[in-house]
This record gives structure tokens, sequence and C-alpha cells, in this order.
């Protein structure tokens, strides 16, 4: 833009007065010359025709005296002319003299007669009027020269009267047309002028106006036009407000919110009122979103470090002046749904579809859509969970119908006996702080984890999961060694013991009452069991029939042990995208009642090995020339007097080269075999970190564990081929 | 939402669209990030060691990494993860996972890639998490262009 100097406000009047005052001044002087001029003409004039006549007469009248040389007669002649004080000197000159014979000169004038004879003329010099005549009788002989000077004094005063009152009218007329001229222009021109300024004024701040025009002349019309324009104008703003109202309504009634906004995220004006609804649940404050910054209305928490803002942040920097087809592909990289606490406390699940507005086919602005599913998601999520309570409680009929009561039976009582271990725990703690104590209370607390997830206890295990956060945290703080903390720890963790307490109570009266059964068989059957227990506690040393009677009343039946493992198998092959069918064979036989809780734990360890490491996927199984779906056979039988348990699979069988790589790594002796190596205490353990991480004990632990019952342990594997697992009792057991 | 064919209603938004390797010290944070992501259709595998963990690295998005474990310097564990990604041609992007804000918001000077923070609120891993992936395919396709 050019340089533009801005200049100074001249009223039109003030440039009407100063150009009419201006110009009726050069008019009137020109005037005033031209009659003072006129003026001083006509007064010479009068003067002259006067004088001529004096001069006429005072030459006749000195005829006869000249003629006759009679000196007196001439001086009576000069004499009659000295009352008239106009004539300042007279001369009589005899013919071809050099010096007049007679003068009368006024006192005061210091006129002379130097020029020696006149000749006959008139002429006006300095003020005076001359007059010289030549005397000459009728019958032609010249007798002399008469010379008079009249004073022009009067006459000069006349003039300059004169030339006064002329002044003084010119300047008079001048002002007065001035004043008449700059009156008349303010009234027509200037008034209406302003009038039609101040109406463009509060046409610009929005009002209607209309200036009225009488005069027919180019204001009027000006003042028409303006009022046709300032119309024209209304008209448009009402019918783009109509226009801009209709979008709105269209706007407002879509069940979506609509923000629009630029380059650098500013919103623009246009919103929707559902958009206000939705993010100040206040239908009015649409308005209020212009200019605010899209970023921050979507990511309004002001933490230090926020990767979706970032992210956000990213992709609007990214999304402006895209050419439009690009559009697809930036689009799928903006963020789908939020999560946003309100600043009236309410936490809502948006949906967020971002479409582009193109402009010279590039992307100018974006168009955000919002919908608000936080209803959508509760009740989807209630959905859930009321499925997922359905299936639970499915379930527990099933585990119930097919005899599982005793083993929920079992469950409630070991749970409680673990939660109470687990208070005795936290008091011991409270005095010793022993890291092994922490290790147990974690050990009791994950197994009662896997308990729980293994009957479909969600709250149990959520309440479960808590106390581990909390001891996780313990573990630090014994490390540390820090009371304070600990005792807090502590109390955190048994707030969590009592919960499960309650939530372990509320399970079973829930699992009485979906089951057909009822109370009083759970009852019977869990009296039944601790009068066992005691029985068992008291004879199960014995060697005699009654040992060996009250052991076989308190074994139970294999199938027991494995009927919640089959469902854990199934869920987790669905997770890991696998498929295989579990085949349990001699359900019937019995465990002896305290291994059985410990093989429950070995057998779930196997199964989850099987289907996370043995059992291949369906397409690689099909590669390798297997049938599809993955089969695992869990077999218990009875062998001379011991019980022989075989978990055997079709799978890959051990990774024998990653396991002579680690082996190696760590140094162990290059002559151990695969299945050495796997029971290998430090190598399993690098194998739990690496590949089982959060699934468990590794085998060699799995194999101490038994061996303290006198269990063995044995491994068969074949690469390619598959697995199998085998546990042998000791004799009699 | 109207245009949304409905067998994607409810489903995760950009469900198994990426493989995330985890390294923490805790068995217990592992778990349940590995329950919020796998549930969330990522793929998950979780170590407590830094050891061999970097075999896994080539065939991950991102690498989800506790900066303070016990026994261990945490920029160098990151550094030799990050030289075995370089050398294997990983495109991974490293990640550091806190509690820290200011820490998360520090995250270049650590020689990380991003950040996730509020660590031990697992509700807000997995938006971040597509936040991340988010930036990272947006870089890609910068680079593309």
């Amino acid at each position: 833009m050019p340089f533009q100097r801005t200049r100074r406000f001249v009223s039109l009047g003030t440039k009407l007065v100063v150009l009419t005052v201006a110009t009726l001044s050069v008019i009137s002087s020109l005037v005033y010359v031209e009659l003072t001029g006129r003026e001083r003409e006509s007064l010479l004039r009068s003067k002259q025709i006067a004088a001529g006549m004096v001069a006429d007469l005072f030459a006749t009248s000195l005829t006869a005296p000249l003629d006759f040389n009679d000196r007196d007669a001439i001086e009576s002649a000069l004499a009659h002319l000295r009352p008239n004080a106009d004539v300042l000197y007279a001369a009589v000159w005899l013919p071809d003299t050099d010096a007049p014979t007679a003068t009368l000169a006024r006192a005061g004038s210091s006129e002379g007669h130097g020029h020696g004879y006149p000749a006959g003329h008139s002429e006006v010099t300095d003020g005076q009027v001359v007059e010289t005549r030549d005397i000459v009788t009728p019958t032609g002989k010249r007798l002399g020269a008469v010379t008079l000077r009249f004073s022009l004094a009067r006459e000069n005063a006349a003039f300059d009267a004169s030339r006064r009152s002329i002044l003084g009218l010119s300047v008079g007329v001048t002002l007065f047309a001035a004043a008449l001229i700059t009156g008349l222009a303010r009234r027509i021109i200037v008034a209406p002028m302003e009038r039609l300024v101040a109406a463009a004024q509060q046409l610009e701040a929005g009002e209607t106006v209309e200036v009225t025009a009488s005069a027919n002349d180019e204001i009027g019309r000006m003042a028409q036009a303006f009022n046709q324009m300032a119309g024209a104008i209304v008209d448009r703003e009402a019918r783009l407000a109509r226009a801009r109202q209709s979008l709105q309504e269209l706007v407002d009634h879509l069940r979506q919110g609509i923000l629009v906004f630029g380059a650098g995220g500013a919103v623009e004006e246009l919103s929707s009122r559902q958009a206000a609804v939705i993010l100040t649940a206040d239908d009015d404050a649409a308005a209020s979103f212009a200019g605010r910054d899209i970023r921050r209305l979507l990511y309004p928490a002001a933490l230090a470090f926020d990767a979706e803002a970032l992210a956000f942040d990213e992709w609007i920097d990214a999304v402006f002046d895209l050419p439009v087809d690009a559009w697809d592909e930036i689009a799928a990289l903006a963020p789908k749904e939020v999560v946003v606490t309100r600043l009236d406390g309410v936490t809502l699940d948006l949906a967020l579809e971002f479409r582009p507005i193109a402009e010279a086919g590039r992307v100018a602005r974006v168009m955000l859509l919002v919908t608000d599913e936080t209803e959508r998601r509760k009740l989807q999520r209630a959905v859930e969970a009321h499925e997922q309570q359905h299936a639970r409680q499915l379930g527990a009929m099933r585990r119930l119908m097919a005899g599982g009561a005793a083993m929920f039976a079992t469950f409630v009582e070991s749970t409680n006996e673990r939660i109470q271990r687990c208070h005795a725990l936290t008091e011991e703690l409270e005095r010793t702080r022993q890291v092994a104590d922490v290790d147990e209370l974690f050990q009791q607390v994950h197994t009662l984890k896997g308990e729980a997830r293994s009957f479909d206890l969600g709250e149990l295990e959520g309440e479960i999961v808590s106390a581990e956060d909390a001891i996780d945290e313990l573990r630090r703080d014994t490390r540390r060694g820090d009371a304070a903390s600990l005792s807090r720890c502590l109390g955190a963790i048994r707030v969590r013991l009592d919960a499960m307490t309650t939530k372990v109570a509320r399970a079973r009266e829930l699992f009485i009452a979906a089951s057909p059964i009822g109370g009083s068989v759970l009852d019977q059957i869990t009296v039944q069991r601790a009068v066992l227990q005691r029985l068992e506690a008291l004879a199960s040393d014995r060697q005699d029939e009654i040992g060996e009677v009250v052991r076989r009343l308190a074994s139970r039946p294999f199938g027991e042990l494995t009927a919640s493992l089959v469902d854990a198998v199934a869920s987790l092959a669905v997770r890991e995208h696998k498929a295989l069918e579990v085949e349990v064979l001699g359900k019937e036989l019995p465990i002896y009642g305290p291994h059985a809780s410990v093989l429950r734990g070995v057998l779930t360890h196997l199964l989850r090995n099987t289907v996370a490491h043995g059992i291949e996927t369906s397409a690689a199984r099909e590669a390798a020339g297997k049938p599809p779906i993955g089969r695992v056979l869990v077999e218990c039988r009875q062998e001379d007097d011991r019980t022989v348990i075989l978990v055997q699979d079709d799978g890959a069988g051990l990774d024998v080269a990653a396991l002579q790589a680690r082996g190696a790594a760590l140094g162990l002796p290059a002559e151990l075999t695969a299945t050495e190596l796997a029971l290998t205490p430090a190598l399993s353990t690098a194998a739990v970190l690496n590949d089982l991480a959060g699934r468990g004990v590794g085998l060699s632990a799995v194999r101490s564990d038994l061996a303290r019952l006198g269990w063995d342990l044995e491994i068969a594997s074949k690469s390619a081929q598959g697995m199998s697992v085998t546990l042998r009792s000791p004799q009699g057991a | 939402m109207m245009n949304t064919p409905p067998a994607s209603r409810g489903a995760p938004p950009g469900a198994a669209s990426g493989r995330i390797l985890v390294i923490d010290d805790s068995d217990l944070m592992l778990q349940r990030i590995d329950a919020a992501l796998t549930a969330a259709g990522f793929e998950v595998i979780t170590t407590n060691q830094t050891v061999g963990a970097a075999r896994h690295l080539r065939s991950c998005d991102l690498a989800i990494v506790d900066f303070h474990m016990p026994g261990l310097d945490g920029a160098t564990v990151l550094k030799s993860l990050k030289n075995a990604a370089a050398s294997s041609g990983a495109q991974c992007m490293f990640l550091l996972y806190t509690s820290d804000e200011t820490m998360a918001a520090r995250f270049a000077e650590h020689g990380f890639d991003g950040a996730l923070s509020q660590k031990g609120n697992i509700a807000v891993l997995v938006p971040q998490v597509h936040a991340l992936l988010r930036v990272m395919r947006m870089r890609a396709l910068k680079l593309r262009r």
C-alpha cells in the first residue's frame, strides 16, 4: 500500500468562505479602481470646463485693455480674479515677450512664469489646471496672451471623500455578499452533506437511517442515492442475516456439534449450538468459541506433557494448505475420540470427525463434527458388564452342575485362609519388615488372583490387583526402609484384604443364588470339607488302614482340578489367536487333597505354556502339514501304585536352538540336552524373564514345587512334533 | 456417527494396528500394560529384562521403556537399545513412560522419541499410545512428501 499522508480536515464551509471572500475581494477591487478612475476623470473634466470658461472670459475682458495698452484696466481685470480662490496664478503677456506684463500670484503659490511666452493650450499638471489663451482682435491682430493656473485642492478633497465612500461601499457589499453566499452554501450544501456523513456513520454502526432530501438539486439527488444505497445495504444485510440464521438453524439441529477452524486452529464464528451444549453445557455459548484455539478446546487440561495434545498439535500443523487429494491420508491420523473433562467437572467421551473445507484445491479450513458418545459408551459398557455378568453366572451354573460346588467351597475356604494368612503377614511385617514376608504376601495374593480369575470373580480380582499395587509399593518401601510409608502401605493392604473378604462372601451368596442346589448343600459340602480336612490333619500320618481311608476321603477327583483349567485355556487360546482342543482323560481318578492345589498350579502353568509357546497358529500348522486345530491331551492314569499325569501337545516342541544359545550365553556345559537346559534354574529364569514374563514360574520352579511333594517331572520333546510332560506321584499317592 | 459402518461400531479406533515392546522392571506394571494394550488390539511383548529385548525391536512400532529400573542406568539402556534398533534397521519409536510430567515433557533430553505420561493411570495409556502412533505416521508421511 502506498504511503498516504492524512490531510487535515478542513470544512467545506470554511473553504467556501475563503473562496467567496477572495473572489469578491478581487471583483470589488476591480470595481473600486474603475469607479474611482471615472470619478477623478469627471471631476477633472468639470474643472477644465470651468477653468476654460474663466480663461475665455478673462481673455475677452483683456482684449480692449491690451488693444489700448491700458495698464490700469489690465491690473483691474487681474484684481477681478482675486476673489476666485481657485485661481492660484494669472499672468498677462504682451505679444512675443519673455516675461508677463502683469501677474497675479496668490500667497503661498510658488508658481512662477519662467517658461517664456506661452503657447495657447490647456493642460493639467501637478494638481493644477493651466489654461492659456491667445488674445486676438476680431480683425486678427495678436494682442498678447494670458495664463491662468487653477488649484485642484477642492476637487482632490471631493475625490478623496468620494473614494472613501466607494471603498466603504465595496467592502460592505463584499462582506454582505460573502455572508450571504456562505450562509446559503451552508444551508444548501454543507448542512445536508453533514447530515449525509452522520447518516453514513449511523449506517456503518448498523442502524437503519434515511436522509430527508427536500431540494431538487445535486445534493437532493445525492441524498436520494444515499437513501437507495442504505436501503439496499439494509436489505442485503437482512438477507444475509436470514441466510445465516437458516444455516445456523440447520447446523443447530444436527446431532453433532460443529466447529470450523482455520490455519493455526483458530475457531471461526460459525459453530453450532450443539457444540456449545457438548463442550460447555451452555447452549448460548456458541458465539464465545470464535477466536478460541481448537487445540485448547479439545485438550483443555493444563498438563506439562500430554501425548494426545502433542499429536493433535502436529496434526494441525500438517493439515492446512495440503492438497485436498491428500486429505484421506492425513484425516486417518486425526484423533477419532477424546475424553474431555469440562469446566463443570463432567467427563465426556467425544467422537471426532474432521472434514476439509477447500479453497483452490487446498485445505483452507477444517470442519469438526463432535458427537457426545458418553451415554452410548456408558450404555455399551453396562451392556458388556451385564453380558459378562450373565456369562459368569452361566459359567458358575455350569461349573456347579458339573459338580464344581465342592470346588467352589474349597476355593471359598482356601481364599479365606489365605486372607487370614495375609493379615498375619501384615502384622508380622509391621514388626520385622522382612523382605521374605513381603515375598510371601505377594505370592499369596498372586495365587488368590489366579484362583479368583479361574472363577471369573472380576470384582474380587479387581481388589486383588489393587492389593498387588500396594504390595509393589510396599516392596519398594521395605527396600528403602521408609517406616511411615511402609505402615501406610500396610494399612492400604489391610483395607484391600477386608474388601476381599467381603467380595468372597458376596461371591458365595451369588453362587448360591445362581445354583439350583441351594445354600444348604453348599454348607453341607463345606462342612464336610472342613471336617475332612480336620480328619486328614489328625490322621494323615497314620500308615494303617485308617490313614489310608482318610487320605482316600481327602482326595479330589482329577476332573475337579482340570475343570476350570479347560475354560481358562480356551479363553487364553482366543487371546493368542490360536485354535486348540483340550481332552481330559481320567477325570474320576482321585488326587490326594494336599497335592491337588499344587497340581492345579502346575497344570495351569503347563497348559499356559502350551498355548503360548507350544501350539502354533493355524496358518503355521497348516504350513507344517498338521491339522489346523492343535490338540492337547491331559491324562491322569494309575500305574501300579503311582498316579501319572501326562500333558501332551502336538505343537512345535522345545526351541532347541534358542535354549542352546542361551545355555551357551550363560556359560552352561555344552553337553546338556535341550530338556535338561529347559529345567536348569538359571536358564529357566532367563526364559521367564524373556518370554514368559507375567505368566508364572519357569519349568525348574514347577519341578521344585513338585519335588517337595515327592513328584517327578519328565519332559519329552520332538521338534515340530510336540512335547509331553509327565508327572509321577510318589508311591502310594 | 452416521457414516461409520456398523461393523466398526464399538471397536477401538485403530484396533490391532501396532506391535509394542514394553520394558519395565515391575511385573505388575507389565501385566497391567499388557492387558490394556492387548484389549485395545495391539500386539504386546513385555519383558522386565533388557538382555535379549533388542531382538524384538525389529518387529515393533513402539518401545515403551521404564527409565528408572533398579540397578540400571536408563540412559545407557536406552542408548544400547537404540543402537541395536539402528543396526537392525528397525523403525521403532522409543517412548518414555513416567508419572513425572516434567520429565515426560523433556523426553528428548533423555534421548526418547516421545513420552507417555501419567504412569499408573492405565485408563489414559491407550489413547496416548494411539496419539503417538499417529505422530509417528504423520512424520513418516511428511518424510515421504
